[in-house]
């Protein structure tokens, strides 16, 4: 049979069958769908990303660095022909409303708060070189920010203008200085709406910033010199000065230099990867929905085993028949896959509105040529490789059917058979290894799902056996039918108890990951942890403001000094030579450490040089010691005994680990990966960082309290910033949560169908029981019992299962402490019955209603 | 058998048996027969006295326990599926009780699923003349569902001789029409198999049916004989 001969029967084949055709395409669109949103929203932000590099960077190439750039590097730049340098400078910072507005803080009660914690960006030069702050007014045409901002004027987010109760006009405190706000910041080129931000945005002149005497805190921003090459530079000259100035620069420098061709290399990787999850999680619909066509074309195929015989009898070979189920197949994955792409990426559109702000709308485009064509290739290959097992009843059709209806199929071949096998595996792992862009995580990926089905279909035959057993021991005649429906080998239901048994698993999980996640960050506090960290505290002021504290009613205080220092060499070996992968995040940067006599309490010793007097640590009187963190030891490479050369305020110490430290970071006391002997670094420049425990009702007035006095000090309250990262996984949350929901729609379509493709046989049944003087209501209530069986017995596995899989994500990946969720279970197991009961009874409404004799007329 | 034509279809000790739970049933025993070119032979039996099975076993549809089928002198019980259906489509012809029309196609429709295996070109035109020429010119895009009991037998007899078979095999092809309907459906298969001068095997329980072919034959719990009538028009 030639491949248009093929087509053309096939299509007359669906012809005939489009009433049921339309629920395979159904159970496969909603996987391509999701396969496809998620392609599409990931390579629609990519590319968006990617076209507005240059804004985003607003440079050509941009250095970055924790601390103030080094001055050689500033020489470097400037030696480049043509270069244009601005600088960028982002803090946490402390604003507020200026006096004449403020009061004193016991009055600001009425006015809401007179300060918050603001991210400050100061700008220089001719900042943004590409794309532009929009400001309400805007600024004048021609001009660069830092002109018009000069050392009086900020830009303000309208958040913060709204918090602090503020307008255009008015003045803003930030530090010492009171600035006029000249506008409402709107937009910035530079600045993705995706990250996480601990405050409202507040623009000024670098020469305000510096006239405040606020600076960047490590971990709380950082400094960026942004440079604007002459125009006849191509991208690959780009890369090239790029790759110069890294070369250029001392290999130990704490700097990253980055070119907009490199399109914000860390927010696309995270994208990548966050993609790559998500796309997983996709593809499971799919791979149900796969299930719910394999079943579909094995159930047709049965009962077109007498079409399949009169074709055989005119002359079709069996690799014809075959020949025209596979194009069928591939039409049903290519319409599926249309329909799915098209609503996938049309269904992007609403993602924005759906995490409120956090994806600007522009980013989502939904012409993604590439997430459609993967879409309709996953969606033709499962539909093909899920039907290979299903079209060996082609095969084994007899064709003497026609003279005889119970002639026995003809022998199968264990090539044919093994071949099927073959296909459901490699489409599984194609689609998958697609999917994951990652050998080792397809694989884990493959592990679970073959896991989890294994454990549903073991327990589908289980159900089987527990129903043939239970069934003649009901005593009600419905439900004893309801429970032998169960165990009848051409049910069907078992693999649609397999299909939503996966998608109530998905959903539990990821339900009870969440509710583990939400209730650590937001409730699950812990009761010792501090309610504010206090930033950038002056080293002389402490005692001064720690008064101040206890005044107000602070019941605890810890305070730390924070010396900036960096690692020039470890035993000798200068740092430059030690640099890899996983070590460079921590030696290329400014590091934050601190001097104490005593550790913390919640630091234990694990390895020291010699017997401490616990809690100090200190064993040799004669050498300069420090304590050092387990795991960043291990990270840097250095062990009790290592030598450390530190740089700090221009002078350079050299240091010996003479202990190892365990640190409960979950405590959310003050902790350092390195302290040292005080000794060793009391005469250096450094600020003190505080924690405070503070009435939770007296929050926000006591930090009004410390900006009156204290304008440079950040007050940074872990209870807003921990709502925020709820906030951020919230968002996570969701899509992995509609994206479970599409496995369970694709599981309940899968349901439909084989429901619906045994509406012969249960009109014929439904037309007997009413015979024989059953009532339509009892017809009812016999099939309601066992679809709702169908449902709970999917969901008491998906429960086992999908608590498993929590528990595993929440004890293992998360290092959460794990609990119970009865009612996600319970939650589970009703809405698994219920959701099955109605689906099956909405498939099975055509068999209920037929009068009796239509059924029973019908050929078998 | 015609005279001089030569044998076109031929069973040796053919033997089928089936099993049945524990027992073991002979449904075709040790048959032999021979069928010239061209000549129409009828096998009339009672329910159950293997005659379908026999038909089975000459189309290669069923294989048989023992004994062998010819066509044109080859024999078919070592040919794999693949070679029967080729086979099938290229000499045989079937015509059935219950009509045996895919649903899902038109008349027309129908009547090109040979022609289409065996890759004809212009199979549509074609199977239209056929219709016509069994009375259906105006039911050509009707599905099987669309049409009456005797229609439908009709569009199958088109489909039937569609590839112009050298032999066609019809199993109680009047069974489930009523007799007039019944008479003018046989009128319409005698009328095409003498215009393409096929080799018609009939099985039937009709007696009238069965005294249309040129040889009258008898099967009796899967034994084949010949019909011999008497005086009185009854049968011995």
């Amino acid at each position: 049979m030639s491949p248009r001969l093929a087509v053309r029967y096939s299509l007359r084949e669906l012809r005939g069958s489009l009433g049921r055709v339309w629920v395979w395409v159904a159970c496969l669109s909603v996987g391509v769908g999701a396969v496809v949103s998620v392609a599409g929203l990931a390579s629609s932000v990519d590319g968006a990303i990617r076209g507005e590099a240059r804004k985003l960077l607003a440079a050509d190439l941009a250095v970055r660095s924790r601390g103030p750039i080094p001055e050689d590097v500033l020489e470097t730049i400037d030696g480049v022909p043509g270069a244009v340098r601005a600088e960028v400078r982002e803090m946490a910072a402390m604003v507020g409303r200026a006096s004449s507005r403020a009061g004193s803080p016991g009055e600001s009660g009425d006015e809401g708060p007179s300060s918050l914690l603001a991210e400050l960006k100061a700008v220089s030069g001719g900042y943004p070189f590409y794309g532009e702050l929009v400001t309400k007014p805007p600024l004048p045409a021609g001009t660069s920010p830092a002109d018009v901002l000069g050392d009086h004027s900020a830009l303000v987010s309208p958040e913060a203008l709204s918090r602090l109760g503020l307008e255009v006009g008015d003045d803003l405190r930030l530090g010492r200085r009171t600035l006029r706000i000249i506008g409402s910041l709107e937009g910035e080129p530079d600045r993705l709406p995706t990250g996480f931000a601990f405050g409202p945005r507040v623009v000024v002149g670098v020469a305000a910033q510096e006239a405040a005497r606020i600076f960047p805190f490590a971990g709380f921003g950082g400094y960026r010199v942004l440079v604007r090459l002459p125009g006849e530079y191509s991208l690959d000259e780009l890369e090239l000065r790029a790759n110069a100035l890294r070369e250029e620069m001392d290999d130990g420098a704490a700097v990253r230099v980055e070119t907009y061709a490199d399109a914000q290399p860390g927010i696309r990787e995270d994208l990548e990867r966050l993609s790559r999850y998500l796309g997983l999680v996709a593809l499971l619909s799919l791979l149900v929905g796969g299930v719910g066509v394999a079943q579909g074309i094995r159930a047709w195929l049965t009962q077109r085993l007498d079409a399949l015989a009169v074709l055989k009898c005119l002359g079709a070979r069996p690799r014809d028949l075959m020949r025209t189920y596979v194009v069928q197949a591939v039409l049903l994955g290519l319409v599926a896959g249309v329909i799915g792409g098209v609503v996938g990426l049309l269904s992007i559109l609403l993602v924005p509105a759906i995490l409120g702000g956090a994806l600007p709308v522009e980013a989502v485009s939904i012409w993604q040529p590439w997430a459609f064509v993967r879409g309709v290739a996953l969606g033709i290959g499962v539909s093909t490789a899920f039907s290979a097992p299903a079209l060996l009843v082609v095969l084994r059709a007899p064709p003497v059917r026609v003279f005889r209806s119970g002639a026995e199929p003809l022998p199968g071949s264990r090539l044919a058979s093994a071949l099927s096998v073959f296909a459901v595996g490699a489409g599984v792992a194609g689609s998958t290894a697609l999917q994951a862009g990652s050998l080792w995580l397809a694989l884990r990926f493959m592990g679970a799902v073959a896991a989890a089905v294994v454990a549903l279909i073991l327990a589908a035959l289980l159900l089987r056996r527990l129903a043939r057993f239970l069934a003649p021991r009901c005593r009600s005649s419905w439900l004893r039918y309801g429970v032998a429906a169960l165990a009848r080998p051409e049910s069907g239901t078992p693999a649609a108890s397999v299909a939503l048994g996966m998608g109530l698993m998905v959903l539990l999980a990821m339900f009870v990951v969440q509710g583990h996640l939400h209730d650590e960050l937001a409730a699950g506090l812990p009761e010792e942890a501090p309610s504010a960290f206090l930033l950038n505290v002056p080293a002389t002021g402490w005692g001064h403001l720690a008064g101040l504290l206890e005044r107000q009613g602070a019941e605890r205080l810890q305070s730390a000094p924070v010396v900036m220092a960096r690692v020039g060499a470890i035993d000798g070996v200068p740092v430059a030579e030690r640099l890899n992968d996983r070590n460079r995040w921590a030696l290329r940067r400014q590091l934050r450490l601190t001097y104490l006599d005593e550790l913390p309490a919640d630091n234990v010793i694990l390895e020291a040089a010699g017997p401490a007097t616990l809690p100090r640590p200190w064993v040799d009187p004669a050498l300069g010691e420090v304590s050092v963190e387990q795991n960043f030891a291990e990270t840097i490479g250095v062990s009790v005994g290592s030598t450390i050369d530190l740089e700090v305020g221009g002078r350079e110490i050299s240091i010996t680990v003479t202990s190892l430290r365990r640190v409960d970071w979950e405590g959310f006391g003050i902790n350092f990966f390195l302290v040292v002997e005080p000794a060793v670094l009391d005469w250096a420049p450094h600020t003190r960082l505080a924690a405070a425990w503070l009435p939770p009702e007296r929050e926000q007035r006591i930090q009004d309290e410390i900006y009156l006095a204290y304008p440079g000090v950040a007050v940074v309250r872990i209870r807003e910033v921990l709502q925020k990262v709820v906030d951020l996984v919230g968002n996570l949350q969701v899509g992995v949560r509609v994206l479970g929901s599409f496995t369970v729609a694709a599981a309940l379509l899968t349901l439909a169908g084989a429901v619906a493709a045994s509406s012969a046989r249960r009109g014929r049944e439904a037309a007997l029981l009413k015979t024989i003087g059953s009532t339509r209501f009892d017809v009812l209530r016999a099939f309601a019992a066992e679809y709702a069986l169908v449902g709970l017995s999917a969901a008491v596995v998906a429960a086992v299962l999908g608590s498993a899989a929590a528990w595993w994500l929440v004890t293992r990946e998360l290092e959460l402490a794990w609990s119970f969720r009865p009612w996600a279970v319970f939650g589970a197991l009703a809405a698994g019955s219920l959701l099955s009961l109605a689906t099956g009874l909405l498939a099975s409404v055509g068999a209920l209603q037929r009068p009796p004799i239509d059924s029973l007329r019908e050929p078998r | 058998m015609s005279q001089g034509a030569p044998v076109c279809l031929e069973t040796r000790g053919l033997r089928r048996e089936l099993r049945s739970g524990e027992r073991t049933l002979v449904v075709v025993d040790d048959v032999d027969l021979e069928v010239a070119a061209g000549e129409c032979v009828s096998v009339r039996g009672p329910s159950g006295a293997g005659k379908s099975t026999l038909l089975a076993l000459l189309a290669g549809l069923d294989r048989p326990t023992a004994g062998s089928v010819l066509i044109d002198g080859q024999p078919i019980e070592h040919l794999s599926e693949d070679e029967l259906a080729l086979l099938r489509r290229e000499k045989i012809g079937f015509v059935f009780q219950a009509f045996q029309l895919l649903p899902n196609l038109t008349a027309r429709e129908n009547v090109q699923v040979p022609l289409d295996l065996l890759g004809r070109r212009r199979s549509g035109r074609w199977a239209e003349e056929l219709l016509a020429e069994v009375g259906l010119s105006e039911r050509v895009h009707h599905y099987p569902s669309q049409l009456s009991g005797g229609e439908q037998q009709r569009v199958a007899l088109a489909r039937a001789f569609a590839a112009e078979p050298r032999i066609l095999l019809g199993d109680e092809p009047t069974g489930n029409l009523d007799s007039v309907t019944g008479e003018a459906v046989l009128d319409v298969m005698m009328a095409l198999r003498d215009r393409f001068g096929s080799t018609l095997v009939l099985v039937t329980h009709d007696p009238a049916v069965a005294a249309r072919a040129d040889r009258e034959l008898v099967m009796v719990d899967g034994r084949l004989g010949a019909c011999a009538v008497d005086a009185q028009g009854s049968e011995r």
